[in-house]
């Protein structure tokens, strides 16, 4: 194949086809011959992209048309490096209720400051595609709990604001004179439900929530619960509890629809704020501002320069992580009294104030997150780690410096993820290396054969073993377990100086921790080399690539999508992994502004 | 004898000065039955209820199955808490679920409650609680969806998360908090601000009306949304509004009064005698009592005729501490998957599951103390007990564990241990499903269907 001849030429290890690649992976296994038997077993390719090809220098052909120049309305993205070439075409459009997440922060930005919401009384964001609950949240279908959680969460954050006055009359704008007030009713179901809808109301939605507001009115001869009904109606209304992203025809004519700016503001904002679009997105939306890559750019830097645009890049971690989990999370309460609360709090708050100073602090290369030794601690957290707490509050997470000599370095040194990856009472290596092959790899680890018969040798009465002897035991004398689990086990193993956590001990059961492994061949000691291993990989970039623009876009990437995905990839690579610069990029490619049609 | 009877419909109505009016609805009394107390006066037969009550991690088939199938059968050692219900009892033993699977418990679950593999980590056909609901409409909601303890392996796949879908990406998700479920279906809908005093009828009505109007708001936005949807956004939003009416239909309705039957009276709130949601992943009893009893009620007063129970999620990874310092290990990944043993010698293994029987039977013994008509409620009622795993440390698929307690209001049998070995275990789902009036021929999903019903289940 050209592309094995060109890297041979250039002294690199071929590439393979994805398929190859998993063959060759088993192949490397301790046990080889078990391959044959193994053959039975569905073995999933990695699920990197065809951006694994942008090792090779450089493209031979034309560069893709990724980001078009203002007025170029080609969209033809094919690639000529190598690669299959295929011709873009966007994705099709969704209807996609609000995450919990972004559900809340809409809630706060929309009635003027913060607003009570107990997250879990609500209905539980899915997991069930693409990993994320943004990308789950398009195909998910609420249930009728869900919809009276709604209700109750609802009627409680109107009372609240309803009973401050200042904060009522600013969002009100006008003081109703009577319950029979339809100019101001109007006014503000006009001027609130713009917000809240994300774009102007339709003739007949005005009518239908200032009526609403009058006949509430009256039926409890109250005004201000009249004009809460109204507030309630518009923010329980699908036309707020759900983003549809459907598209107009597009004026190129090529047969691709294209975002409407209203939508465009929406899908800029919860991407990059996490949020519902602020004034002057709507205005621009209003104006149809949102059609060129120009002005989606010029709009998301602005955006990105705000407290909220910070915090989205914690809010991709958090979701990509599962670091929400931690909150729900018990850990034996005799083992690990230090684990309370605020600790878990801190936990999820350090992994996000890593990643957002990295990228927006330091300008950093995104893939620093597995090697950095700068994080962010509270008093718990430094406690934990053993640091100093002087100056340190128990809320607020401030930055320190990780010892330059100790193990613990960047995301896998972080007591969130090594907490998360554990059962009650242990870390759970297994855990630990499936998290980092599926999510900072992208690659799948097939599921166990069906019927596998997981009896285990009982170790003679008194004799203590370490994890890494029991597993031993367990995974990799059964070959039929080894296959896959030598793939995750040895990346976790190095991890083992770190309990269930995340604390750090020197010993398992007294006995020393071996700290050593291996990684697609390659050997490491200890998990300060694994971050930089990690860290080197071009897959750990073609899977940051990968998952942002899933969490981007909402959706699991379609083959004709391959062509931006590659170039950003490649852009990603070429200009030093800068995160804040891949999200520029996306949101003004073609796949974020461009839709197929939608079938009715 | 009262020669005047009363419709099972019949509701204590108020003229209220709004004109709104507000219903009560009232359990089944004397006054409505025949002379037998065997069905409604006017001849319907009464209320049935069905209830999947579902745990996690499986059990040990030797010391789960009874010995003998005759008249003269004996519970088993791990089926011994169930004594006080014995006479409604059908064990269904040797039923295998017969898709393997790499991801066992996931499958288990989703089978062992839809009849089907889950594929895209979602149910693909609906669980059979649903079914019945479908067909066994009546209740103020159309079903409730209940969990004594949310600890879970985590995972993507829905079927790991709840034992209800309404379909593909549909879970319904259970309630494990014991205030909000209080609140939920004892409550209503009303306002939090609601105050009490003499005009406290009238005032609930007007919120109520207030209520429905903004309702009918959202409704009408989302008939025209509806529109513009493809077919699978369509149906998603579909129910939704769904949902929303049946908020509407509840609000026209208060929850069911205090006291009227001394034997079914309305639990106190839970928060109150401060029993909380399962945070340490233990499953205690007390929530357990609380949930059970809140379930109950709400079966014999109407609240719902379709529900699921979920003591422990499939998987779970429950830690059973009440039972002693040495059961303080992951009941999942420790004892059920690396505790010494055959089938027949996990010891921790067989006390996790006694405890999960002793907390089915305060369940199920509610129900038999709750009278109606010339019987129980549990002689009205069909509950599905089932696991996600046969023998938890191989994931065993024979020997599938399923109960069915109570007797469909003279349907089932009961007081039976069946032998279905040869049968596989979609086929009580089939038999439940046409118990409750479904009509169903098949159940099952390309190349796993089944036709056939475990009709030795029935009463002759």
């Amino acid at each position: 194949m050209e592309k094995n001849r060109l890297a041979a030429a250039a002294g690199r290890e071929p590439l393979l086809h994805p398929v190859q690649r998993c063959a060759a992976k088993r192949a490397h296994l301790r046990l080889a011959w078990m391959a044959g038997a193994l053959g039975a077993l569905a073995c999933s390719t990695t699920d990197t992209p065809s951006a694994g090809n942008t090792e090779l220098s450089g493209p031979t052909g034309a560069p893709s048309s990724v980001v078009s120049e203002p007025g170029d309305e080609t969209l033809n993205g094919d690639l000529q490096n190598g690669s299959q070439p295929v011709p873009f075409a966007p994705a099709p459009g969704s209807y996609r209720r609000l995450t919990s997440s972004a559900f809340v922060n809409s809630l706060r930005d929309l009635l003027g400051g913060p607003v009570t919401v107990d997250v879990s009384a609500l209905e539980p964001d899915s997991w069930e595609v693409g990993g994320l609950p943004t990308v789950s949240a398009a195909s998910v279908s609420i249930s009728a709990l869900g919809v009276e959680q709604y209700q109750t969460a609802i009627d409680s954050v109107t009372s609240q604001v309803f009973a401050d006055a200042g904060r009522r009359d600013r969002l009100l704008g006008c003081t109703p004179k009577s319950g029979t007030d339809i100019d101001c009713f109007r006014s503000f179901v006009s001027s609130f439900g713009r917000r809240a809808f994300r774009r102007p109301l339709t003739p007949a939605q005005l009518d239908r929530y200032t009526q609403l507001i009058a006949s509430v009115a009256a039926t409890l001869d109250d005004t201000y619960e009249g004009m809460r009904a109204g507030m309630t109606g518009l923010l329980l209304s699908p036309n707020f509890l759900y983003r549809l992203e459907r598209g107009e025809p597009a004026p190129s004519g090529n047969g691709f629809w294209r975002y409407t700016s209203g939508e465009m503001a929406a899908r800029l904002s919860y991407f990059l704020t996490s949020s519902t679009p602020d004034s002057t997105l709507l205005d621009l939306a209003d104006q149809d501002g949102l059609q060129t890559p120009d002005a989606v750019r010029a709009q998301a830097e602005r955006l990105l320069s705000t407290p909220a645009g910070r915090q989205s890049i914690g809010d991709f971690s958090t979701q990509l992580f599962q670091l929400q989990i931690i909150a729900a999370r018990a850990k034996d309460a005799v083992l690990f009294s230090e684990y309370t609360p605020a600790l878990q709090s801190a936990m999820i708050r350090e992994i996000s104030a890593m990643f957002e100073s990295l990228v927006f602090d330091e300008d950093a290369s995104a893939l620093d997150l597995f090697t950095t030794h700068n994080t962010f601690v509270t008093q718990e957290l430094a406690a934990l780690y053993g640091l100093p707490m002087t100056g340190l509050s128990s809320n607020d997470p401030s930055a320190v410096q990780l010892p330059s000599d100790g193990l613990r370095a960047g995301l896998f040194g972080t007591a969130g993820f090594l907490s998360l990856y554990a059962s009650q009472k242990e870390g759970s290596p297994t855990q630990r290396g499936k998290f980092i092959r599926n999510i900072v790899l992208c690659q799948t680890i097939p599921p166990p054969p069906p019927n596998v018969n997981a009896v285990l040798q009982d170790a003679p009465p008194g004799v203590v073993l370490t994890k890494r002897e029991r597993l031993t035991q367990l995974h990799e004398t059964n070959p039929v377990c080894a296959s896959c689990h030598s793939l995750m086990d040895p990346l976790g193993l190095t991890l083992e100086n770190f309990d269930a956590i995340g604390r750090f001990r020197t010993s398992d059961q007294g006995l020393p921790i071996d700290v050593s492994g291996s990684l697609d061949g390659e050997a490491f000691n200890g998990p300060i080399e694994l971050g930089q291993m990690i860290a080197a990989k071009p897959e750990t970039a073609a899977c940051m690539v990968r998952s942002l623009y899933r969490y981007g876009t909402g959706h699991v990437e379609i083959a004709t999508e391959a062509p931006v995905l590659d170039a950003l990839t490649e852009r990603f690579r070429g200009n030093g992994h800068k995160l804040r610069e891949l999200m520029l990029d996306l949101v003004s490619s073609d796949a974020f502004r461009y839709v197929a049609p939608t079938e009715l | 004898m009262p020669t005047k009877r009363l419709s099972r419909r019949t509701m204590l109505r108020g003229a209220l000065t709004t004109g709104a009016s507000l219903a009560l609805p009232l359990p089944v009394l004397d006054i409505m039955l025949n002379n037998n107390g065997t069905a409604f006066a006017q001849g319907m037969p009464l209320t049935r209820r069905f209830v999947t009550w579902f745990f996690g991690n499986g059990i040990l088939p030797p010391l789960w199955n009874p010995v003998s199938t005759g008249a003269d059968w004996a519970l088993s050692e791990e089926l011994a808490p169930l004594a006080n219900v014995k006479d409604w009892l059908t064990v269904v033993s040797g039923l295998e679920q017969q898709i393997a699977s790499g991801s066992p418990h996931p499958t288990g679950s989703a089978v062992s409650t839809t009849g089907a593999d889950f594929k895209n980590n979602s149910a693909v056909l609906p669980s059979i609680d649903q079914i019945v609901a479908s067909v066994n409409k009546g209740g103020r909601f159309p079903s409730l969806e209940v969990g004594v303890s949310n600890a879970t392996p985590n995972g993507p796949e829905n079927t790991l998360h709840a034992v209800s879908h309404r379909g593909p990406s549909a879970p319904n998700f259970p309630e494990f908090n014991p205030h909000a479920l209080f609140t939920r279906i004892f409550t209503g809908a009303t306002s939090p601000s609601t105050s009490g005093g003499d005009n406290m009828p009238e005032q609930m009505a007007k919120l109520s009306l207030a209520k429905r109007s903004i309702l009918d708001a959202v409704l009408a936005d989302g008939d025209e949304l509806s529109n513009l949807l493809g077919a699978a956004d369509k149906r998603r939003l579909a129910d939704h509004l769904e949902a929303i009416r049946g908020i509407e239909t509840r609000l026209q309705t208060l929850p069911p009064p205090i006291d009227v039957n001394s034997a079914i009276q309305i639990p106190g709130d839970p928060l109150l005698a401060g029993v909380t949601t399962d945070t340490n992943a233990e499953a205690p009893t007390a929530v357990n009592q609380v949930m059970a009893e809140m379930l109950a009620v709400a079966l014999a007063t109407d609240v719902t005729r379709s529900a699921s129970m979920v003591f422990t999620l499939p998987a779970a990874h429950v830690f059973f501490r009440s039972l002693g310092s040495d059961m303080n290990d992951d009941f999942h990944d420790t004892i059920c998957h690396t505790d010494a043993g055959d089938n027949a010698h996990q010891t921790r293994v067989n006390r996790g599951v006694i405890y999960t029987m002793q907390a089915l039977s305060a369940f199920v013994g509610r129900l038999a103390a709750m009278p109606e008509g010339a019987g129980t409620v549990l002689d009205n009622s069909l509950v599905y007990v089932t696991s996600c795993t046969s023998w938890g440390k191989v994931h065993d698929r024979k020997e599938w564990p399923v109960l069915l307690i109570g007797k469909a209001g003279g349907a089932i049998q009961g007081n039976q241990h069946y032998r279905a070995v040869g049968h596989a275990l979609p086929e009580v789902l089939l038999t439940i499903a046409n118990v409750f009036g479904a009509n169903l021929t098949t159940l099952g999903t390309n190349g796993a269907v089944v036709s056939n019903e475990l009709s030795g289940l029935r009463r002759a």
